[in-house]
């Protein structure tokens, strides 16, 4: 997911970098009594740890002649806290970049939102609110973890294409590229979050100390809040998804099948405008692909997307209705 | 601790390491910028560009080759990203090449357009880290006021990073010791998860042990160096270069 | 003069999972003292001088030059007490060994002058200059050992309290070590199982097992007692056994 200069405009690379920069100043304020503490040791090795993780491709199952990479962003995240976390990952992009020079350097503002802010924050945001009070069990940890990195992947993705949009810089349409990159992270956020759940409940059982709370490891009852919100996040991302894809397919096969009839030459005059507003216009330019069959991503199916999640939601209070009934009946029995 | 891979030649000397760490991390990002901010259909103001990493790297004593493999390495992503580019945008645009006028499908120009910039781009950071050593990187970014913990984060990666790699190594030796012929991919990777928990316990106990020498050495969380940067003559006449060029490629441009 | 330098009360320690590691340990060590702890693996060694270095949470009473220690009182005691731990790899975290030695220094706030005067003259004591702009981790494991010493040394401590110092060093590196132990004026507390140094070194010995100092005394008279080291799970080292002393128990 390291983005390379080429795809950022200037602007927006500013941008990503202005807000990168407060994120960690925020987050570096916050952790500034703990660079004394005993954090620090587990930051570098797991720092070091999610650095190696990274190097590793794996090539996707699902989708043939693509790989991708674990991010890891939200183990640290439950780990050390979404501060520490967001400094972690920040510190193994930039050693990334200017080492390793994986990721350009511009890009840096944007690869620490994608891979750091976003999954580091709304990650654990996650994982705090399905776990809940209480000991930890692994009825609540696996859940957690996995709908945590999993939300924390996809949003990651999502980003890079609001960011690859935002700076025009590739001719290929938006909404293929969409299509094409948060289809990967689903299959590897997926991934993710397997592999976050199976380090996790490791180094918990090793160093229970780290989780901050005790453990019980015996209770493998998946706890109720947990379900709930793993399946609306799931249906969320589900419906959004799939009719997000239907039609840019359908739109991106229809193009190249019918381009060469739909594109006129342009004259002369209009050619020399184009070049003049492409050297001059410091934001890119929406207008500029005007072939009539491509639709802007924002809009494209909103409608679609809406009536899918609308339905997913009649469904789902229908289901937690059912549920309710079937715990009084059983208190009733039990009680 | 042999880096024998990336910062193999951040510790050789030439004019260009003796530079401020600073100077050459402001030129990468200032470089980086004026790159980037090109547009996406111009090929022609690219070109001159190539004189700052050139410069960089014949300066700062880098093998070519070696600059040649890395980029190799680095370049999947892009090629492709590159390549799609034409299928896409069939507006046509106009160039001119020695002297006479062509008419080019821009998806074509944006590809040499991405591929250029981003050699570019590759270059210069190359060059920068086989010209500096990364502890002075950190000083140039702690006096360019990045937070303290972020500062050392990256040293404590750095450190432990190819700790875990030289781990890594010997474990898997060891493995291999033990492997006459029947080592299956199975057991290999039911083994692999068992070393890679071996290697974060090893990993993180020795962390916990250096810290515990560093605070037994008084540490207080603040890292200070013996070394300092120091700006001299040759950073100027750099940053005047630097800066005079990319100016006069810019006015040139426009 | 004969101030303590360390004194230690009563001092206890258990493991999270239980295992008593520290088991109600007395013991009070002068100024200036060289003593050796030796005991079977296990014994507590290692946890006694991680509990007197403040790296351990004990119950009991540890005073060090004078002052007691706790929470308050940790960096003014470690400005006074040095540790040497087993694995010289983890005390060399600095790019070069000046570097390293310089850490402690710059972290007492010496000004640079003196800093430089510190670090030359350490490891002139150590006999490591030549290695000062040399990378940590391209040494020989006995240089390594010297230059963590170095240190710690450049902090200029009283007392120094050393794990194993002598372990894994060839013959050469082994004598080094030695003499420079011998030519310090510091208070020593070494821990340790290589009985031939320790008896050259120190004079006096405390024997822990269990988590208790079971036995003290003179060095030569406790490592000649036979049944009391057997029963320690040691051995009376070879250069005595040939003078073939028979002690009562102490």
């Amino acid at each position: 997911m390291h983005m390379a200069n080429e795809l950022l405009s200037p602007t927006v690379a500013f941008g990503c970098g202005i807000i990168a920069v407060g994120g960690i100043s925020f987050a570096a304020g916050r952790i500034r009594d703990m660079a004394d503490s005993h954090l620090i040791p587990l930051m570098g090795v797991l720092g070091a740890f999610v650095f190696a993780a990274q190097m590793v491709n794996f090539s996707l199952p699902a989708i043939a002649g693509t790989s991708d990479h674990l991010i890891g962003a939200i183990l640290l995240a439950v780990l050390l806290g979404p501060h520490a976390a967001l400094i972690t990952m920040t510190g193994i992009l930039v050693v990334q970049c200017l080492v390793f020079q994986d990721g350009g350097l511009l890009a840096l503002g944007a690869n620490i939102i994608n891979m750091g802010l976003l999954p580091a924050y709304i990650g654990y945001g996650l994982w705090r609110l399905m776990i809940g009070q209480g000991p930890l069990t692994r009825g609540k940890l696996l859940p957690a973890a996995w709908t945590a990195a999993f939300i924390g992947v996809c949003l990651g993705s999502a980003a890079v294409c609001v960011e690859v949009g935002l700076s025009g810089r590739l001719a290929i349409p938006l909404a293929k590229f969409s299509a094409a990159m948060i289809g990967i992270h689903l299959v590897s956020g997926a991934i993710e979050g397997g592999i976050t759940c199976a380090i996790l409940i490791f180094l918990y059982k090793l160093y229970p100390h780290l989780a901050g709370t005790s453990v019980n490891w015996q209770e493998k009852k998946m706890n109720p809040r947990s379900l709930v919100v793993m399946i609306c996040v799931l249906a969320v991302v589900t419906a959004g998804s799939f009719s997000w894809f239907a039609s840019p397919y359908a739109d991106g096969l229809e193009r190249v099948v019918s381009a060469p009839s739909t594109l006129k030459p342009k004259t002369e005059l209009a050619g020399k405008i184009d070049t003049f507003q492409n050297k001059f216009t410091p934001l890119p330019d929406y207008n500029k692909r005007d072939e009539p069959s491509q639709k802007r991503w924002p809009n494209v199916n909103f409608w679609t997307s809406f009536s899918g999640l609308l339905g997913i939601g009649l469904t789902m209070f229908v289901i937690r209705l059912g549920a309710g009934f079937i715990t009084c009946r059983q208190k009733v029995k039990s009680g | 601790m042999h880096h024998h891979f990336i910062d193999r030649y951040a510790r050789e000397d030439s004019v260009i390491h003796r530079l401020d760490a600073r100077t050459k991390l402001l030129t990468a990002i200032v470089f980086s910028a004026y790159v980037v901010s090109i547009p996406r259909y111009e090929i022609a103001p690219l070109v001159p560009l190539v004189i700052i990493p050139f410069t960089w790297i014949t300066l700062g004593k880098i093998p070519w080759p070696f600059v040649g493999k890395h980029i190799l390495i680095c370049s999947p992503f892009i090629l492709t990203l590159a390549v799609f580019n034409p299928l896409f945008d069939h507006s046509l645009q106009h160039i001119v090449l020695f002297g006479s006028r062509y008419t080019v499908p821009g998806g074509f120009l944006i590809a040499i357009n991405l591929l250029v910039k981003y050699l570019l781009g590759i270059t210069c950071l190359i060059a920068l880290s086989s010209t500096t050593r990364f502890d002075h990187l950190l000083l140039a970014m702690k006096k360019f006021r990045v937070p303290r913990i972020l500062i050392l984060q990256m040293y404590f990666l750095y450190r432990y990073l190819f700790e875990l790699i030289e781990q890594g190594h010997e474990i898997l030796r060891a493995r291999q010791a033990r492997d006459v012929g029947h080592l299956t991919v199975a057991r290999r990777i039911r083994s692999s998860s068992g070393m890679v928990g071996v290697l974060f316990i090893r990993s993180y106990e020795s962390a916990l042990k250096v810290f515990q020498a560093m605070e037994a050495r008084l540490y207080d969380g603040h890292l200070r160096t013996v070394e300092q940067l120091q700006f001299t003559r040759p950073d100027l006449i750099a940053f005047i270069f630097t800066a005079g060029f990319l100016f006069f490629c810019y006015l040139s441009n426009t | 003069m004969n101030q303590s330098a360390i004194i230690a009360q009563n001092v206890s320690f258990a493991y999270t999972d239980g295992t008593a590691a520290l088991n109600g340990v007395d013991f009070t060590i002068h100024a200036g003292e060289k003593i050796a702890l030796v005991g079977p693996n296990g014994a507590g060694k290692s946890t006694l001088l991680l509990a007197l270095s403040g790296f351990v949470d004990f119950k009991g009473q540890i005073e060090i030059a004078g002052l007691q220690l706790n929470r308050a009182n940790i960096k003014r005691i470690r400005r006074q007490m040095g540790i040497v731990f087993q694995n010289p790899d983890h005390q060399l975290f600095m790019p070069t060994v000046e570097e390293d030695v310089a850490f402690g220094p710059m972290n007492m706030g010496l000004s640079a002058d003196e800093i430089t005067f510190t670090v030359a003259a350490t490891l002139e004591q150590t006999g490591t200059s030549q290695l000062a702009h040399k990378s940590a981790h391209h040494l020989s494991f006995g240089e390594k050992r010297r230059v963590a010493i170095a240190t710690v040394l450049s902090m200029q401590p009283q007392i120094l309290i050393m794990d194993e110092p002598s372990s894994n060093l060839d013959p050469r590196a082994r004598r080094n070590l030695i003499n420079l132990l011998k030519s310090m004026p510091q208070t020593l507390l070494i821990a340790g199982h290589d009985m031939e140094m320790l008896l050259e070194i120190c004079p006096s010995t405390f024997l822990i097992d269990s988590g208790k100092i079971v036995a003290q005394g003179p060095t030569e008279k406790l490592f000649s007692d036979k049944a009391m080291m057997e029963s320690h799970g040691l051995e009376v080292p070879g250069i005595l056994k040939s003078r073939s002393l028979t002690v009562a128990s102490l």
